[in-house]
C-alpha cells in the first residue's frame, strides 16, 4: 500500500501516492485541482477529492469488466472535462468533473489506446496513439466525438503522448512521443 | 528521432506548462532535461535510475518529480539540477 509522506525536513517531501499506480499525487494528476489520477500502469482510474488522502475507484461505462488505464489528459481551462485512453475500451470522456462518462470512440479502429495527448491551444484538438488492431495516431477535432487516423505514428511501442505548445510553423505544434525506441518528435499537421 | 538521448525506452515525458521548449524525459538511465525542446539534453548527474515517470508541478514549474520502477519518489526543486528521495510514511 501505497502511503502518505510527511515533510520533515528541507529535503524531503510533503507528498502523497496514488495507493494505486505509486505515482505522487502531483505527478499522477492531471487536472488544476489535483483530483485525477492517472494510473498508467494497467490499473484501474482512481480520484481522489481530498488532494491523495484518499482514493475513489471511478467507474467506467465498460462492458469490461476491468479496463487498464493507459493515460489521463484533462483539459487546460474547464477541469471538468477529462479524457481517459484504456487498454481495452478505447476512449472515455467525461464533461462534468466524472459524474458521468461516455465512450468517444467514433472513428477508432481500435481500442488500445496507449497514449492521448490534448492540444493546448485548442483543447478540442488530441491526439491518440492506438496499438495493435487499427495502429496508428488518430485526431479528434471536436473532443473526441469523431476520430480520423492521420498518421502511422512513431516506431516503437508509445508510453506516453504529448502535445508541446511550440509552433512548428506550419501552423501546428509539436506532437512529441516517448517510445520504446527512444523520444520522438512529429509536427502535428500531419 | 530527438537528437542526444540513449537510443533506449522514454517512459514518461513532461513540458514546462509555459516555458515549453524546457522538457524532461524519464529513462532507465535516469531524468534528462532539455532546454531547447530537445534539441540536447543533459541527464540530472545526482538524480534517480530507471525512472518510469516525470512531471513537473504545473503551479511551481522549478518543482519536478520522478518516479522509479521500484516504487521511489524522487523530487527536485531546482529544476532537476538537485534531487532528494521523498521519504515515505504512514501505513
Amino acid at each position: 500500500m501505497r502511503a502518505a509522506l510527511e515533510e520533515t525536513t528541507a529535503t524531503q517531501v510533503t507528498e502523497r501516492y496514488c495507493p494505486v499506480c505509486g505515482k505522487p499525487v502531483a505527478e499522477a494528476t492531471h487536472n488544476r485541482f489535483g483530483e485525477w489520477c492517472c494510473s498508467d500502469a494497467h490499473s484501474g482510474l482512481y480520484r481522489s477529492e481530498d488532494e491523495g488522502r484518499s482514493w475513489q475507484l471511478v467507474s467506467l461505462p465498460s462492458k469490461h469488466p476491468h479496463v487498464d488505464v493507459m493515460a489521463v489528459t484533462a483539459h487546460p481551462e474547464d477541469a471538468r472535462m477529462v479524457y481517459v485512453a484504456t487498454h481495452e475500451a478505447g476512449v472515455f470522456k467525461t464533461a462534468d468533473g466524472g459524474k458521468s462518462w461516455h465512450e468517444a470512440n467514433a472513428g477508432l479502429a481500435g481500442v488500445d489506446v496507449h497514449g492521448l495527448a490534448i492540444d493546448p491551444r485548442d483543447p478540442q484538438k488530441l491526439h491518440a496513439a492506438v496499438r495493435d488492431k487499427g495502429d496508428g495516431i488518430y485526431r479528434t477535432m471536436d473532443g473526441g466525438a469523431k476520430w480520423v487516423r492521420v498518421d502511422d505514428g512513431p516506431g516503437g511501442e508509445v508510453k506516453v503522448l504529448s502535445s508541446v505548445n511550440i509552433s512548428t510553423g506550419m501552423g501546428g505544434i509539436f506532437l512529441y512521443a516517448g517510445t520504446a525506441e527512444g523520444l520522438q518528435r512529429n509536427p502535428d499537421c500531419f | 528521432m530527438v537528437g542526444g538521448l540513449p537510443t533506449s525506452t522514454v517512459n514518461g515525458f513532461a513540458a514546462h506548462p509555459t516555458n515549453p521548449q524546457l522538457m524532461y524525459v524519464a529513462m532507465r538511465d535516469g531524468v534528462f532535461r532539455s532546454d531547447n525542446a530537445g534539441e540536447n539534453w543533459t541527464r540530472a548527474a545526482n538524480g534517480p535510475k530507471n525512472v518510469a515517470a516525470v512531471a513537473i508541478n504545473a503551479k511551481r514549474p522549478t518543482e519536478v518529480y520522478a518516479a522509479t520502477a521500484e516504487g521511489k519518489l524522487f523530487r527536485s526543486t531546482d529544476g532537476g539540477t538537485q534531487w532528494a528521495e521523498a521519504r515515505r510514511v504512514g501505513p
